[in-house]
């Protein structure tokens, strides 16, 4: 045998040698800890600390008795004015306005809006409350819920970014092919990859969530109501716990996640899947959404189907165009359109992912 | 089993710029079990994508391969523990470590860590397996990937172009495990298109062009039965010692101020030229080498043309 030979005769036997395989789990357990190693994970990590620092430091100077008791001051001064026009507003007039806003109602419920909507018309001679101005007296719940909500997005776009970088990183260096020579069951690698990026998304998701109620819980600990002020409490939202609402958002910053595997999967480039996103974002979410009939195709996109889903409902309004003219009629998508849809997209993401990249030659 | 690899008439084309290319082409070859089995031919002659569909990287638009008797890709998970493979450039995540790399590659065919850093070891890369992949050399990445195969114990060795861009030392080391591996019993299919490279380290050989086989067999039968007996003249008046042999009926070429001559009996030559008051200075056989074979080969083809080689499509230089 050479001297510069690297391999030396192991007399060891095969079977002491050769390798013994690995299950699924165990599969998704070398992906765990590859998105792990990435830097791009940490890099996320720190930009939704970030991200919810900045939400809870705005909700701390929002919340500052000395903020509110100068909003508190505001309203007040705001209420007299208007009492004080009000007063001085004939009496024939207050009762046009009401007419005219009674009759905007009426029409817009005859073309088919939402039943629900409400343009408060008998609110309309009366001074805003002190919750409809804003001043309430916001429970740790509440600020916990409009920071996970606030941020659903940016933690969603995050997820996908680390699932398609995850995975078309691998097509980019090369790397895929060395790996299907060590574990070439295409489909086994392929789910393992989809379930490691949805699996990285739900923990940046519960991540995200953990911090917004962490930033909830220290303003709300450190912005005590002062005795002096006496606000209304924030109405809670009805029929929505905050678990199921958190678990919402987690599973949409999940669905991110997966979302961006399997486009990776198909673009095999990162920058191929961010041409796709961004073009989505355009085309179809900033111009078909609102410039193709009236905005009635909305029910059908991303976007206000993610609002459904995490805020358990979603308005949209579509432009209704009739004899005397267009106007606006506001609809309602209902949490279930939106679970549904999120959930057939997933299906059969995943299910075109899978088949391409079984059938796909690897470079 | 007496053949490691076999393929039957393989075929793989692929869409480019609209057309059809034809990169394998009714492909049927047999690579024997144990020892190293050169697998030749010029750049773009299907070695690589007939090494990609052995190893189930590409689908084959037709016909069959067996790899240690199993047919690809279909049963490939049956027998992929006993293949390693180096496929061009070794590829792994560039800004993980040599020793990560290797880490996420044991534990996903359940080879035990500590094997990880014995490899390292054996490829001298143990006190670098902490440094990024991206900062190492091509000689490292060679030697990782080397690494990579011999997490399996493997019983067929894959090695596509193993020696490109290595310097004489790094060519001279992959040689020699080569060698190594084929001496231990196991079989080692390399291609390359350095034609010497391969003629010093493999029992065997296919030679393909056009991605169909063009020979195949073991070394010295291939040079044995493709060669012509020639031998090389050195003489004070080689054009009228040519006019002389061709007159004699010997086939005559000139190689500077030496003649080559086709002849099965040097004597005859020599016999020749003195009958005409000339002595020869110099009278030596013509080694046949793999060059010339792939040469005679392709005559006909088109193939393995100076034009090639300036190309790079075929090289006989780059041995250590």
């Amino acid at each position: 045998m050479s001297q510069h030979a690297l391999v030396r005769d192991d007399r060891r036997t095969a079977a002491a040698l050769r390798p013994r395989g690995t299950t699924f789990p165990g599969l998704v357990g070398v992906e765990l800890r590859r998105l792990w190693w990435r830097r791009l994970a940490r890099m996320v990590l720190v930009a939704i600390v970030l991200f919810v620092g900045f939400a809870s430091f705005t909700a701390f100077q929002d919340s500052r008795p000395a903020t509110i008791a100068q909003r508190v001051a505001d309203y007040n001064r705001m209420v007299a004015d208007m009492k004080q026009q009000l007063d001085a507003m004939p009496a024939a007039e207050r009762q046009a306005q009401l007419d005219d806003c009674r009759k905007q109602q009426a029409q817009i419920q005859a073309q088919g809006g939402d039943p629900g909507s409400d343009l408060n018309c008998d609110q309309i001679n009366q001074p805003p409350s002190l919750a409809q101005f804003g001043l309430v007296n916001t429970s740790r719940t509440e600020m916990t819920r409009s920071i996970a909500h606030e941020g659903v997005y940016l933690f969603g776009f995050l997820a996908f970014l680390l699932g398609a970088s995850f995975v078309a990183a691998e097509f980019a260096s090369g790397a895929m092919g060395t790996w299907l020579t060590f574990c070439p069951q295409r489909l086994r690698v392929a789910a393992s990859k989809l379930v490691v990026a949805a699996l990285g998304g739900l923990g940046i998701g519960a991540v995200a969530v953990g911090l917004a109620a962490l930033g909830a819980f220290v303003v709300t600990t450190l912005n005590r109501p002062d005795a002096a002020l006496h606000l209304p409490e924030a109405a809670a939202t009805p029929d929505d716990p905050l678990s199921l609402a958190l678990l919402r958002v987690v599973v949409v910053v999940a669905l991110g996640g997966l979302g961006g595997a399997v486009l990776g999967l198909l673009a095999r480039a990162t920058a191929g899947v961010i041409g796709i996103v961004a073009g989505y974002a355009v085309l179809v979410e900033g111009f078909i959404a609102n410039g193709v009939q009236g905005g009635a195709l909305q029910p059908w996109l991303v976007r206000l189907n993610i609002d459904a889903f995490v805020g358990k409902g979603a308005t949209y309004f579509v432009e209704a165009c009739g004899p005397d003219g267009c106007q606006g009629a506001q609809h309602t998508l209902a949490y279930t359109h939106g679970w549904v849809y999120l959930l057939v997209l997933a299906v059969v993401g995943v299910a075109v992912a899978l088949a391409v990249f079984r059938r796909r030659d690897v470079g | 089993m007496d053949v490691a690899v076999r393929t039957s008439s393989l075929r793989k084309t692929y869409l480019s710029r609209g057309r059809r290319r034809v990169a394998v082409q009714g492909l049927s070859m047999t690579v024997p079990l144990g020892g190293v089995h050169g697998f030749l031919g010029p750049n773009g002659s299907g070695k690589t994508t007939t090494i990609r569909m052995l190893l189930g990287l590409v689908r084959p638009d037709s016909g069959t391969a067996e790899v240690l008797g199993q047919t690809v890709p279909r049963h490939l998970p049956k027998v992929v523990d006993r293949v390693g493979a180096i496929v061009e450039a070794p590829k792994f995540f560039p800004s993980f470590t040599g020793r990560q790399n290797l880490r996420l590659l044991a534990d996903a065919i359940g080879t035990p860590l500590p094997r990880v850093d014995e490899v390292l070891e054996a490829t001298h890369l143990g006190d670098r397996g902490r440094d990024r992949f991206a900062g190492y050399s091509l000689g490292m990445k060679q030697r990782l990937a080397i690494a990579a195969t011999l997490l399996k114990d493997p019983d067929l060795l894959i090695f596509d172009e193993p020696t490109n861009g290595l310097d004489p030392a790094g060519i001279r080391e992959v040689r020699d495990t080569m060698r190594s591996l084929g001496a231990q019993g196991k079989t080692v299919l390399v291609s390359s298109h350095l034609l010497s490279e391969v003629e010093q380290v493999a029992d065997t050989v296919s030679i393909i062009g056009h991605g169909s086989l063009l020979a195949e067999g073991s070394v010295s039968d291939i040079l044995g039965s493709t060669s012509t007996a020639q031998v090389r003249v050195g003489v004070a008046s080689p054009e009228r010692a040519a006019t002389i042999l061709e007159g004699d009926g010997f086939g005559v070429q000139r190689e500077g101020e030496h003649l080559i001559v086709a002849a099965t009996d040097p004597a005859a030559v020599t016999r020749a030229l003195a009958g005409h008051g000339l002595y020869v200075s110099e009278l030596a056989p013509v080694r046949a080498d793999l060059e010339a074979v792939f040469l005679a080969l392709t005559a006909d083809e088109g193939l393995g043309s100076e034009a090639d080689r300036e190309a790079g499509g075929l090289a006989t230089g780059g041995a250590a």
